[in-house]
């Protein structure tokens, strides 16, 4: 190909806009660093909110997807039945949300959901060549499927807990409380009078952002409502097996 | 140049795209072209399976790959790695009516051609989203068959005329860009895409005077090769709206296409008691076109299972400019107002839809287009085209399914028509094209 130096001129010139134009965009490849001695615990609760809530809004703690069917005016999330079809299940497993959803939406560096709304990595019994949407199933058309483009992206640069972060917005989610660690500060821990966050129990899902709340709630989701115990728990180094476990890996082996 | 008796021939020869030398009788067909702007942006067909089936619409319903040739901004929307492979099947006809009475002829030809291979990767992102792709794709093609068969009547003679058209080629774009997000709802892309093609075109004839003991005849043959490059950044941008509404915003950089091409024609006449052969000869052209910008929108509305979409592609060819014309001083042919006086704007509509089945897990697609080609032909003096070129249209219909959630599969097929008008005949196209896309989503 031949090229003038008008055409170099123009191509350099687009390049140069395209590069400005992206300056500041709103993809985020990496989490910022947050230096731990000033923002977080050893256990990684947020303390200095400020610089998140920079970022982060009370409706996108998370990734938002760029996806058709779903804005912030119109959430499909709310409607479990597609009125065009008999009153179909639009997100059960023989209709589209289980089959499609996964394909088109779900990034890869996201673990699957699973059926009970947590995020975790895909049951390995389940693997390519197995029954896994087929419409003979039985038990999947009345069950909940994880939600798609709901998880944490890249691993953070340091190890986080598995909750959303209390922006310190009001109206932040209950599930990011800060308290005391009356615990922490008996034993004469390192981490005494610092603040630490009051996780779930290990076995109960992490709740959904209240932007992609599921109207019928899975029973496991129900679950994690209930009154929690896990401050005994938190210290233990048990592997949660919620969200939390993607975002507890170390960095660069989020893969699948 | 022609015996007198052979003028006709020679004026329907030159009108078969010879071009140079134009007998007394025909100064008023001016500067017949080499086929410069026939070669370039015809034979539009789509890009990928569920394109093609969704009556063509890209720039805002693109949800795979081939966005990176259309509207880059939609990659975005690829979240896993992506291969995609579209292969088309085609059969194309050509039917004229030719001469007084009118006889018909046909004649068609199938092929298979690759589509469309893009392999898309999205980056791993904390927010938004940032998709990179590379690929190979021909969203068109030069495949054209006419079989002109019948008596026609030119310059006051009668003769029996028999004229194959035979076109083949193509334009294969390769690509390389990314998609990102750059708010919530709304995403841009940049892909670089660089043409590179050929086109072929044998047109043989015969022409044989009638009402004579020893008839006049002509026998020629015409051949001509272009090799074709092209460079130009598609720009792209997508938006979802309120309501289930997505927007998609494309712009395509005037493509600078540098030509070369050999062209050549031989014939054998018989006036008389005399024979003459012309060897063949060939000619070599070299010349740069720089193409008009190309604008692309499209509107996409999704509820539930069901996807409207609908596209507009325009294009001024009447800004392109030569940039080395091919027509030397002696030619009669001003190249600064050559494509003013021969092309006008291409706008092409599409509108399509897909359905969700339940239960079948099926998609079934349908879509329309309908678009006019820029070239309108060799022009006479008073500025009358010799051609009148109706426009094309398409209705597609196809299906789509996905297999253990990770292979997708789509089909569709494309009933495209035309209809061109030159003198006495009357020429259609009926195109019928499957077109098959697998992608497989890591």
């Amino acid at each position: 190909m031949n090229s003038t130096p008008r055409d170099r001129r123009s191509l350099a010139g687009l390049l140069v806009l395209g590069s400005l134009s992206l300056y500041g965009c709103y993809t985020v490849l990496s989490h910022p660093q947050l230096a731990p001695r000033q923002q977080i615990t050893e256990n990684g609760t947020v303390v200095e909110t400020d610089q998140c809530a920079s970022c982060h809004t009370q409706s996108d703690l998370w990734s938002f997807h760029h996806r058709g069917w779903y804005s912030h005016y119109n959430s499909y999330f709310y409607n479990q039945y597609d009125p065009l079809f008999f009153r179909s299940r639009w997100y059960g497993d023989s209709y589209f949300y289980g089959r499609w959803v996964s394909y088109r939406y779900s990034p890869w560096w996201y673990y699957p959901g699973s059926r009970t709304g947590a995020w975790h990595p895909e049951l390995p019994a389940v693997g390519r060549g197995q029954m896994r949407d087929s419409v003979n199933r039985v038990d999947p058309r009345d069950s909940f499927v994880g939600l798609p483009g709901y998880g944490p992206g890249p691993m953070p640069s340091f190890p986080r807990s598995a909750l959303p972060l209390n922006t310190g917005m009001a109206g932040s989610p209950a599930t990011s409380r800060v308290t005391r660690d009356s615990t922490s500060a008996d034993r004469g821990s390192a981490a005494e009078g610092r603040p630490v966050r009051i996780e779930p129990r290990n076995d109960a899902p992490a709740p959904l952002p209240v932007s992609q709340q599921p109207v019928q709630q899975p029973a496991a989701t129900k679950s994690a409502e209930k009154p929690q115990e896990s401050e005994d728990q938190e210290q233990t180094g048990e592997q949660s097996r919620g969200r939390g476990d993607a975002r507890n890996r170390p960095s660069g082996s989020q893969s699948r | 140049m022609f015996p007198k008796s052979l003028t006709g021939i020679a004026a329907l020869f030159l009108i078969a795209k010879c071009g140079v030398a134009l007998t007394p009788k025909m100064q008023t067909v001016k500067d017949i072209s080499v086929g410069v702007g026939e070669q370039l942006p015809s034979g539009w067909i789509g890009l990928g399976a569920r394109s093609q089936a969704m009556g063509g619409t890209l720039a805002a319903s693109t949800i795979d790959g081939t966005s990176l040739f259309a509207n880059p901004a939609q990659l975005t929307s690829v979240r896993r790695t992506e291969i995609l492979g579209s292969l088309v099947a085609s059969r194309i006809r050509g039917t004229a009516d030719t001469g007084n009475p009118a006889t018909r002829s046909e004649l068609s030809a199938t092929g298979t051609a690759l589509n469309s291979l893009v392999v898309s990767a999205p980056y791993p992102v904390y927010r938004g989203g940032f998709t990179f792709a590379l690929g190979y794709a021909r969203p068109s093609d030069y495949g054209q068959r006419m079989n002109r068969t019948g008596i026609v009547v030119l310059q006051g003679q009668t003769f029996r005329q028999s004229d194959i058209l035979r076109q083949e080629g193509g334009l294969s774009h390769y690509a390389m860009g990314f998609g990102v997000e750059v708010a919530p709802t709304t995403s841009m892309g940049l892909s670089l895409r660089w043409q590179h093609g050929s086109v072929d075109v044998r047109r043989d004839v015969t022409l044989v005077a009638q009402g004579m003991a020893l008839p006049d005849s002509l026998v020629g043959r015409y051949r001509q090769h272009n090799s074709i490059d092209g460079l130009g950044v598609v720009l792209g941008t997508h938006t979802v709206l309120p309501a289930g509404f997505q927007m998609g915003l494309s712009v395509s950089t005037p493509t600078r296409y540098t030509l070369d091409g050999t062209w050549g024609d031989e014939y054998h006449e018989a006036i008389g008691a005399n024979v003459y052969h012309y060897d063949y000869l060939e000619n070599k052209l070299k010349y740069k076109i720089r193409g008009p910008w190309e604008f692309g929108a499209g509107l996409t509305w999704t509820t539930y299972a069901l996807t409207l979409a609908t596209d507009v592609w325009y294009a001024d060819w009447q800004q392109a400019r030569f940039d080395g014309s091919p027509y030397g001083a002696t030619s009669g042919i001003d190249p600064d107002t050559f494509f003013e006086t021969r092309y006008r704007s291409s706008l092409r509509w599409h509108i399509g839809g897909e359905l969700l089945v339940p239960v079948v897990n099926t998609y079934v697609r349908a879509g329309y287009w309908t678009g006019s080609e820029p070239f309108r032909g060799p022009l006479l003096d008073s500025g009358e085209a010799l051609t009148t070129a109706g426009p094309s249209r398409a209705y597609s219909f196809g299906a789509g399914w996905l297999i253990d959630r990770v292979f997708a599969l789509d089909v569709a097929v494309v009933f495209r028509t035309g209809r061109m008008e030159t003198a006495q005949s009357v020429e259609k196209t009926g195109d019928r094209r499957f077109s098959v896309s697998a992608a497989f989503r890591m």
